[in-house]
């Protein structure tokens, strides 16, 4: 059976056994290789859910606003309450273990249909190849995209060509937290490496890194696309909106551009599970990964810590060891 | 301030724990120490009472170099304070020089409260630091004056 038609059956299963309220997936999207987040909550809509090689948005936030909305209503009986469902990538599944780590739910709440991972299609690049207005309509199919064009032509794109960046580097195929789980996982290239861009950016001088830094995070227009898509990034208020006292600029100076992206990423430090949504979320292509994979990296080599792979343990920054590294303090 | 670099002095900004760093910088004082009156003091309950955000502020209102002092490891007064912010600020250090801000901008030190001689040691390596490194140039923001009323 395929994938799309597992995930259909256990969502029927689960809203007509009444398991579980909603399921948290994906639906088709308007255009081309998009699809849409969506809740579905009748057992006769479960046909709806798609599964394919373009459901790049994360569905985690999806779920923890839905708990915490279900929470506020007056009605709402913590010991009545059924199962959120939702269909997690190994991305989405990270940031689960993130929230249950935080107190956020508790792992009853969830019922996770983990699917393996097959790297997604970074849906801009293909626009940028096929042009989006003549693209009419498209779909993969095996290790080809293919594509009907507003013409009526037809072309083949190597799918390999067009992967998500963020996929392309990711070894992390199993989904940490799941009920059922299904697919097969398909595994990058064994010489990626997700650090690549960290790796080249350090390499440069202090100087040529600061150039660089204006001039990618110059063109951000602060339309919070990052923040609103990032798993980590859920916080009531956040300190980029406080205004007494009002941390930073509401506008596009250059060092309120640099303040906000270096402490929203910054908090994220040991909670970022690469899932890339904000670099696919950024209307102005900054390379926002670029920043968030350095704190990726760090963790791991100084605190030997992998963001959402364990809910018993604790976050790197809300705990800490004797011999932590010790040179930067005098 | 730019333009008078020849008559530029440094301007740290340094986050004391109430505890250790505090009192080591009285002691300093009461046993009349010389270090360099570069400094201003904010006294903090703790040094993981800092958070990102208030280093990062400083360095966008003009300060030359931001010191953030707190108890030996093992010795917070509230058991582990200051082994949350060893975490917090070896990630941000390495963090904001990864952006491209100088390296000795950020600067960390644990001062016991009998650590008089230590704290005037610590001024003297971060002003000197600070004084090769120039003034602050990036992340200095222009802030409109507030209006006279």
């Amino acid at each position: 059976m395929a994938v799309e038609d597992e995930i259909r059956a256990k969502a029927r299963e689960l809203l007509a056994s009444g398991k579980a309220e909603v399921v948290v997936g994906f639906v088709a999207g308007t255009v081309p290789l998009t699809a849409r987040p969506a809740l579905i909550k009748e057992a006769a809509d479960a046909d709806r859910l798609v599964w394919n090689r373009c459901c790049t948005p994360g569905l985690a936030r999806y779920v923890l606003d839905y708990i915490r909305d279900r929470r506020k209503r007056r009605d709402f009986d913590a010991a009545k309450a059924k199962k959120v469902a939702v269909v997690a990538k190994p991305c989405d599944a990270r940031a689960l273990v993130t929230y249950i780590q935080e107190n956020q739910f508790a792992p009853g709440d969830l019922f996770v249909v983990g699917v393996h991972c097959a790297p997604m299609v970074d849906r801009r690049k293909v626009f940028e190849e096929v042009g989006a207005y003549r693209l009419e309509e498209a779909r993969v199919d095996g290790d080809a995209i293919v594509i009907t064009t507003t013409d009526g032509g037809e072309e083949r794109l190597p799918l390999g060509d067009y992967v998500d960046a963020s996929c392309a580097v990711c070894a992390r195929l199993e989904p940490p937290l799941a009920d059922v789980t299904y697919g097969e996982a398909v595994a990058p290239p064994a010489d990626a490496d997700p650090y690549a861009r960290v790796r080249e950016h350090e390499a440069r001088g202090s100087d040529e890194r600061w150039a660089w830094l204006e001039e990618e995070l110059g063109r951000c227009i602060r339309c919070y696309a990052c923040r609103q898509v990032c798993p980590a990034c859920y916080c009531e208020e956040c300190f980029a909106e406080q205004r007494n006292p009002a941390w930073i600029g509401p506008a596009t100076a250059e060092e309120d551009l640099v303040a906000f992206h270096l402490v929203r990423v910054f908090h994220t430090a040991g909670r970022c599970v690469e899932c890339g949504e904000c670099e696919r979320a950024c209307p102005m292509n900054i390379q926002l990964r670029v920043l968030s994979e350095k704190l990726v990296k760090d963790v791991a080599e100084k605190f030997g810590y992998v963001a959402g792979e364990d809910a018993e343990v604790s976050p790197p920054l809300a705990t800490y060891k004797p011999d932590d590294p010790n040179e930067d303090f005098m | 301030m730019a333009d008078t670099r020849n008559d530029w002095e440094p301007k740290i900004l340094a986050f004391l724990c109430t505890w250790c760093s505090y009192a080591g910088a009285d002691l300093a004082g009461v046993s009349r120490l010389q270090y360099p009156p570069n400094v201003r003091v904010i006294k903090v309950p703790c040094s993981a009472r800092v958070k990102p955000l208030y280093l990062i502020r400083a360095l966008m209102e003009g300060w030359d170099g931001v010191l953030v002092s707190g108890c030996h490891p093992g010795d917070c007064h509230y058991i582990a304070g200051n082994y949350a912010a060893r975490r917090r600020f070896t990630l941000l250090k390495e963090f904001v020089e990864y952006f491209g801000l100088e390296p000795g901008r950020l600067n960390f030190s644990w001062v016991s409260a009998s650590e008089g001689g230590k704290y005037a040691d610590v001024i003297k390596t971060v002003v000197d630091r600070v004084r090769e490194l120039g003034p602050a140039r990036r992340m200095v923001k222009e802030y409109a004056e507030p209006e006279k009323v």
